[in-house]
């Protein structure tokens, strides 16, 4: 993944990993330190939880019995992406079930991909996603339809993956930086996202 | 912000998993994928099979149609039986298994209230995948076909199949010493889930595809699951014995 942004131009904010990862990486402030809110792209891999009070993303030190707490739910995103970010891509399991809750994180960010269902570890997903949306130049919207289908075609279970958009022009139209048009931010902001979701597996 | 090009990665785990696989370099722990709290439970009974037949891959079909058109231009989408009529594949792919057929559609919801305020139809996903006798292909690489179709043409297409020819029996674990590798955690396929509870519904062999420039598809053990919301879960575990 670092690879394919780094040639085409990109270069890194911020990498943590396990222990490393907190909340306000999330960018769950608005002011001093706002995390995935300071770069344009956010990659995101780790487990994603649905229950029936709500979705959330789990921390490193995360318990369902021993550290309920140790969680990133919507709820601390709402309204929160209104810096710098454009896309935030969540390679988890299960949070985009709840599009209202994470559509309301997207108050100037243009978009979430993820997905609704369990998902599987990867190492093919980005790269089809990075080489459809930098090497071959494709809006968004079809480089991800294209990695999440070819990963996970194969799969028996059902998978569904979902992408988010703040208006329907970013949804269209967005491409990476570099490759031609990105949309503006939408100003000002309203209460409406754009969303589809489609099932990338066998099952149906 | 117009001009920046910043990436930031957060690799987050509740339970010991990791990017292995990517960053190995690292000496990274063997990710924990079904949750040291997880309870698995066998809801099936378990195959007796004990040989399997080897297949060598003496080709491979690539085939990508790039998208011909951006969906805001969409003005029209065949029913899904049109749609798979417009594809046209049934005849031409022995094993070909139609495993999803989907209208997509594109929604406006409103945050504040929930409601989906407008809807527009845009293509109809198709995937088909394959079945050497019975016995699916299965993982990353699978053979299959998706297709995207709208306006009573193809929009996008991506295919991979292989040629094969049969290779011989191979001997393989049998499912009970399969579903106690999946209980060590000792596992192909990696679900990001994790539960308090695995339910497992189903056992059956499949062929499993790593990569597209594989010599012979590992035979493995699927083990269909389902957790405690529902979901249903794919955990395969390797066949060979070892």
């Amino acid at each position: 993944m670092e690879n394919w942004l780094q040639n085409a131009g990109w270069s890194r904010e911020f990498r943590h990993a396990d222990a490393e990862v907190k909340k306000v990486d999330f960018g769950t402030q608005n002011s001093g330190y706002e995390g995935l809110d300071e770069a344009d792209f956010h990659f995101h891999f780790g487990h994603g939880y649905k229950f029936v009070t709500g979705t959330w993303l789990a921390l490193w030190n995360y318990s369902f019995c021993f550290n309920p707490g140790a969680i990133v739910s919507p709820g601390d995103l709402k309204k929160k992406w209104d810096f710098n970010n454009e896309w935030v891509f969540l390679h988890s399991c299960n949070v985009l079930s709840d599009v209202r809750a994470w559509g309301k994180a997207l108050k100037y960010t243009h978009m979430i991909m993820g997905f609704s269902t369990t998902t599987y570890t990867s190492t093919d997903l980005l790269e089809r996603f990075f080489k459809a949306a930098i090497e071959w130049d494709w809006d968004l919207y079809w480089a991800y339809y294209h990695a999440t289908t070819e990963t996970y075609k194969g799969y028996d279970s059902t998978i569904k993956a979902v992408i988010i958009a703040d208006n329907s022009n970013q949804l269209y139209n967005d491409r990476l930086w570099g490759q031609r048009n990105v949309e503006p931010d939408e100003y000002p902001d309203d209460n409406e996202v754009v969303y589809r979701e489609w099932v990338c597996s066998g099952g149906g | 912000m117009v001009g920046l090009r910043l990436i930031a990665l957060i690799l987050t785990v509740a339970i010991g998993t990791t990017l292995h696989a990517w960053f190995s370099n690292l000496n990274e722990p063997i990710p924990a994928p079904l949750g040291s709290e997880a309870e698995i439970t066998l809801k099936t009974e378990l195959p007796k099979i004990k040989v399997a037949t080897v297949y060598r891959i003496t080709d491979v079909e690539r085939t990508l149609i790039p998208p011909k058109k951006n969906l805001k231009e969409v003005k029209y989408v065949p029913s899904e039986s049109e749609a798979i009529k417009i594809l046209s594949l049934s005849d031409q792919y022995d094993g070909l298994v139609l495993k999803s057929v989907q209208t997509i559609t594109t929604k406006v919801m409103n945050t504040e209230t929930g409601e989906v305020v407008r809807e527009k139809p845009e293509f109809v996903s198709i995937i088909y995948g394959r079945e050497i006798n019975g016995i699916p292909v299965i993982g990353p690489a699978a053979d299959g076909i998706v297709a995207a179709v709208a306006e009573n043409e193809i929009i996008y297409i991506s295919k991979l199949w292989r040629e094969i020819k049969e290779a011989g029996k191979k001997q393989i674990i049998s499912a009970e010493t399969a579903f106690t590798k999946l209980k060590k955690e000792e596992l192909l396929s990696r679900p990001l889930y994790t539960g308090t509870k695995l339910e497992v519904r189903e056992v059956k062999l499949a062929y499993y595809a790593g990569s597209e420039n594989q010599k012979y598809y590992k035979i493995v053990w699927l083990f269909k699951c389902v957790d405690n919301n529902g979901n249903w879960v794919d955990v395969i575990v390797d066949a060979s014995p070892s």
